[in-house]
């Protein structure tokens, strides 16, 4: 599947002291989708809120809700995935999420300009603020930690000066809207409708960049090349990869996908909010990828993990809401339940590092 | 504003508890007045008016950037404007209140003329306040205040009670919540200074009310996103939930927007909250959102610099008064001149003709 450790199956193949034992297979089975750990984990919490809300965590609209939000974050958790694999980190995602789609919806309020051709602006902008990260990262030597927490509160600063700091209601254009993210969807169409089909949208979106980047990590050179330049920095150079290059260019996937969850959430909502993503997006968002099981030493990673981490975030999220977790506690809910779930993948993944 | 030329014995409002508006409106008819040519006799013998003098005045926000406070920062330029003066808007972005404190003693350092502050943590500003007053720096509090009886020396407030807006606010929509109904009320970040209070002043409106309603508390969240998708699920456990109330800008939109995609304003189902998201007064204007509370943000901005001036003009003659800026309500018959473009509002930066 997607989990990117070259050498990982062959080893899981060898021959073991352990007995054949049923146990042992489910481990080796375990080890090898690293997804499978975290999958269970989403399949008892829906399980479990499935129960406590007596079903209606499984009515059509509630995982709507769920689904819109396992897309937000997925993208971003994806985002982050790429660069964690090099062994790098972006916080400046919340900012780039916010000054992407706000910058569409002033151009297009302000100078008329059509809704794409902001998109387009935008997503330009996320690339090129990857390309700034990336260049003051690996060329000025500055740990990307320090460097994106830099470009976050700039773009913060720049995103609340274009307009005073006031939301602004973007303009709705069809079917730019549609295909980004607004929900057409009427409880009197029919499930199987084309407007069924846009209450996923920003799920829809995240599932096809999550297609595409399993892809690239698995099927191409950029894909082994960035594996490498994450699990053996200086070896990886030594057989000539490229490494710089390779890292800026996870930057600017990053900034493009954020880029464009900005544009999504924006089309979705019908307005482009300065503070629309803030800090806490991109905190969860790593925590999404690190449940999914991707480490932050580098070198490995999974985006369709980041994806169901994504899913189990957001339904944790809306998931206690809904039960009617009071205000006061539920951040205490939702603190046990990430770091839980986090245990539960480093151990896995220990027990795997130790058959080794 | 600029021309308002007024002797400070004879601004009436300054210290005898004349609602603040009103004597606003006065001292704007006065300047009008001058300004259209009265008799030239009279003219002629009126005092010159205010001197304008270079103070410098700091202001420290818990949350800088939010736009919020647009129309505030818009009063303190028109105030400076028209006194002569000069400002500061610092602070924390984050509602930190150690960046606050420092912000503050900044501007005791910078040996600032008068500072505002919000008032955000009951005690944290104590120190700082008192250091300020004893440098003769005079210290206003504005949009958060310290709870009643604290030893703050901060000489007055200008805002909202936040309490007391969250409870009267309630009253008004409790009024639509049938007898033993349930209701939801939201918090974006719970225990914040500025909305824990009106939070509060919800539940125990409630409690006084005695119409057995009941409550959930919600935390919604931080950003907007995710405040729409928590308020979403509530209200899909919930689906019998007799009315959405916010007690901060982002979730009340948020509420509205729930509201909207489920039809619950023209379920009869009532929402309501607090600030003006231009969505909330779309949303007022379609009948999704029953009403919100404007807190007169630009008066927030403007009634500090006008009360700092002239204490410090007045050698502390003229005392800083106490002014609640909360008296208003929007509602579909007025949401109009909200939606408008106003500097008032912060909607445009252009002086208002």
């Amino acid at each position: 599947m997607s989990t990117v450790e070259p050498s990982d199956r062959a080893l899981s193949l060898k021959p073991s002291r352990l007995p054949d034992t049923a146990s042992r297979r489910l481990l080796v089975w375990l080890s090898r989708y690293r997804e499978i750990s975290i999958a269970a984990v989403a399949i008892a919490l829906v399980a479990y809120f499935q129960i406590g809300s007596g079903g209606t965590f499984l009515s059509g609209q509630f995982i709507g809700v769920v689904l819109r939000e396992t897309g937000r974050l997925g993208l971003i958790a994806v985002a982050e995935v790429m660069l964690m694999i090099t062994g790098e980190i972006d916080l400046s995602l919340s900012s780039i999420f916010s000054l992407s789609p706000y910058l569409m919806s002033f151009l297009a309020t302000t100078f008329g300009l059509p809704l794409w051709v902001g998109a387009l602006i935008g997503l330009v902008l996320g690339v090129a603020v990857g390309f700034v990260n990336g260049i003051i990262t690996v060329r000025l030597k500055v740990p990307s930690l320090i460097t994106t927490v830099g470009t976050l509160f700039l773009l913060q600063g720049i995103v609340v000066s274009i307009h005073n700091s006031q939301p602004i209601v973007a303009p709705v254009e069809e079917p730019f809207n549609a295909i980004f993210g607004e929900s057409l969807y009427d409880p009197a169409d029919g499930l199987f409708s084309l407007h069924a089909v846009t209450a996923f949208t920003p799920f829809l979106w995240t599932a096809a960049v999550i297609a595409i980047l399993a892809l690239v990590l698995h099927r191409t050179t950029f894909g082994l090349h960035t594996v490498a330049t994450g699990s053996n920095l200086t070896g990886a150079r030594e057989i000539g990869i490229r490494t710089d290059r390779i890292k800026i260019a996870n930057f600017m996937i990053a900034g493009a996908l954020a880029a464009l969850a900005g544009i999504i959430n924006t089309a979705q909502f019908g307005s482009a909010d300065p503070q629309a993503g803030s800090p806490f997006l991109t905190l969860q968002a790593i925590a999404a990828a690190v449940i999914g099981g991707t480490s932050l030493l580098g070198g490995s990673g999974t985006v369709v993990g980041a994806l169901i981490g994504a899913f189990v975030v957001a339904s944790l999220n809306n998931g206690l809401v809904m039960v009617g977790t009071q205000a006061t506690r539920s951040d205490i809910y939702l603190g046990i339940a990430i770091t839980a779930a986090m245990i539960l993948n480093v151990q896995v993944d220990r027990l795997r590092t130790r058959r080794r | 504003m600029k021309d308002v030329s007024v002797e400070p014995h004879q601004d009436v409002g300054a210290g005898s508890g004349l609602d603040r508006r009103r004597a606003l409106a006065l001292a704007g008819l006065a300047g009008a007045g001058l300004g259209m040519g009265l008799r030239p006799a009279a003219a002629q013998n009126a005092p010159a008016g205010l001197p304008k003098k270079p103070y410098k005045f700091f202001f420290v926000c818990h949350v800088t950037l939010d736009q919020f406070f647009t129309p505030t920062i818009y009063g303190v330029q028109d105030a400076c404007a028209a006194f002569g003066c000069t400002y500061q808007w610092t602070g924390s972005q984050k509602n930190v209140v150690s960046e606050m404190v420092n912000a503050m003693q900044t501007a005791i350092a910078a040996k600032a003329d008068g500072i505002a502050v919000c008032l955000v943590d009951p005690t944290a500003f104590d120190a700082p306040t008192a250091a300020a007053a004893a440098a003769g720096i005079p210290v206003i509090a504005f949009n958060a205040d310290v709870p009643t009886g604290s030893p703050n020396k901060r000489l007055a407030y200008v805002g909202q009670p936040l309490y007391q807006s969250g409870y009267n606010s309630a009253l008004k929509w409790l009024q639509q919540v049938p007898e033993g109904g349930h209701v939801m009320l939201s918090i974006s970040v719970p225990g914040s200074l500025n909305q824990q209070p009106r939070l509060d002043g919800y539940i125990q409106a409630i409690k006084d009310h005695g119409k057995n309603v009941t409550y959930d508390v919600v935390n919604a969240g931080p950003d907007p996103a995710t405040e729409i998708s928590r308020i979403e699920s509530y209200y899909l456990g919930h689906k019998d939930v007799k009315g959405l109330f916010g007690t901060g800008g982002s979730d009340t939109y948020a509420c509205g927007f729930v509201s909207n995609k489920y039809g619950l304003g023209k379920q009869g189902v009532p929402v309501a909250g607090f600030d003006l998201f231009p969505q909330t007064l779309t949303y007022i204007k379609n009948g999704d959102v029953n009403f919100t509370t404007d807190q007169q943000a630009y008066l927030q901005g403007f009634l500090p610099v006008q009360q700092l001036y002239l204490h410090k003009l007045s050698a502390g003659l003229v005392g800083p008064t106490t002014s609640d800026t909360s008296q208003a309500y929007v509602t579909k018959d007025n949401v109009d001149a909200y939606l408008a473009q106003s500097r008032f509002e912060g909607r445009t930066s252009a002086e208002p003709t």
